[in-house]
């Protein structure tokens, strides 16, 4: 065998010998590798640590709205039960008044004349305004 | 050459330990957190359904009672509220037909002869009960127009005398047991209207004074408020 046709292994290596003379080898700047892996966990840190402040932010506002349902609820019994009291007894009551429970205060006005517009109004210790409701007290109990 | 070219092999490293601590440490945080959320979310849900269930609970014996008498339409025995369930109105016709009495009819439901009553009133001013035999829809009377309202004549035994306007109604009853709140028509079992988790023991219907019933209401499940309902109801008439 020739020199100059040699096995298959060395003429690879020649190629890569070729090769290599062909194209000089660059030298890349070195990367920040450090740097960059540090400011990508910070960021994703960051974005999980948004995430949940996020749901919790989330779950805080509906436990705040249940709370407030539920004063909304008592209030809106309180104020059920006081109408139906004073339309069951027309005229038997206080003209106008106010009276404290152990969840806010109520306030009401009944005129003593029948078929008149009362109100009755209940600030609530949890809820940011008063809730009112209007009723009329008819002429004698059990009337429409 | 730069430092970092120099060395990447024990940066590269410290980066591996710093990232994997703070990538477990984001991971056990994120873990915790999605707990604590699914708990307290699980409790506001709880807490939701009980605000639903008792605001059923008010709205239905608040309605019930409101347009019934106390010891008349309805009374409170052994803690079960048992009463004259109204479920509709009808107010006498201008023109009447030559049998029967011509109303015109609207209410929850229309008024059904094998599971109601009336209540009629007459010109009196008194309340009389009365069977409710046979109904037919009718037309060419001179009725209220009123919305929702239809025409109709019924068959009562006993004839009402002078009838002006009637209530038709169901026995029923209402109590707070076996974990919910439950409703009978008649004689027949007790269907739950609630879901399951009313403290039964600790609950209960009691009438009061001039006309009054109170509902103590109390879950079990533990919510994110307390779970003790009280309120007052009134009847109207």
């Amino acid at each position: 065998m020739r020199a100059g046709r040699g096995s298959g292994a060395a003429r690879m290596g020649r190629a890569r010998v070729r090769s290599s003379a062909r194209r000089p080898r660059r030298r890349y700047p070195p990367m920040d590798r450090a740097g960059a892996s540090l400011v990508e966990v910070i960021v994703a840190v960051v974005v999980v640590g948004v995430g949940i402040a996020g749901v919790a932010s989330l779950t805080a506002a509906s436990a705040r709205m249940l709370v407030r349902v539920r004063a909304l609820d008592e209030t809106y019994a309180l104020l059920q039960s006081f109408a139906d009291s004073a339309v069951a007894s027309p005229g038997g009551g206080v003209e106008s008044g106010s009276r404290t429970h152990a969840t806010g205060v109520l306030t009401w006005n009944v005129p003593a004349s029948p078929g008149a517009s009362a109100w009755a109004r209940f600030e609530h210790a949890l809820l940011p305004s008063p809730i009112r409701m209007d009723f009329v007290v008819p002429a004698s109990p059990g009337a429409p | 050459m730069s430092r970092f070219a120099r060395g990447p092999r024990g940066f590269a490293l410290a980066e591996t330990i710093v990232a994997g601590t703070l990538l477990l440490l984001v991971v056990q945080v994120a873990w915790w957190a999605t707990a604590a959320q699914s708990l307290v979310a699980t409790r506001i849900v709880a807490g939701a359904r009980i605000l639903d269930e008792t605001r059923l609970v008010h709205q239905v014996l608040s309605t019930e009672i409101r347009h019934g008498e106390s010891g008349g339409d309805w009374v409170v025995e052994g803690g079960d509220l048992a009463l004259r369930a109204f479920r509709g109105i009808g107010f006498g016709c201008g023109t009447q037909p030559g049998a029967g009495w011509g109303v015109a009819v609207a209410g929850h439901r229309l008024p059904d002869r094998d599971k109601d009553s009336v209540l009629v009133l007459s010109a009196d001013g008194g309340w009389r009960p009365a069977a409710l035999v046979r109904r037919t829809r009718t037309t060419g009377l001179q009725c209220q127009q009123v919305a929702g309202f239809s025409a109709e004549v019924w068959i009562l035994d006993p004839p009402p005398s002078r009838p002006v306007a009637a209530l038709y109604f169901e026995r029923g009853g209402y109590r707070l047991a076996s974990n919910a709140f439950r409703y009978r028509r008649g004689l027949g079992g007790w269907q739950p209207l609630t879901g399951t988790g009313i403290a039964a023991d600790s609950s209960f219907l009691l009438a009061t004074g001039r006309g009054g019933l109170e509902a103590h209401v109390i879950w079990e499940d533990p919510g994110p408020m307390h779970p003790s309902f009280d309120w007052k109801m009134w009847a109207r008439r």
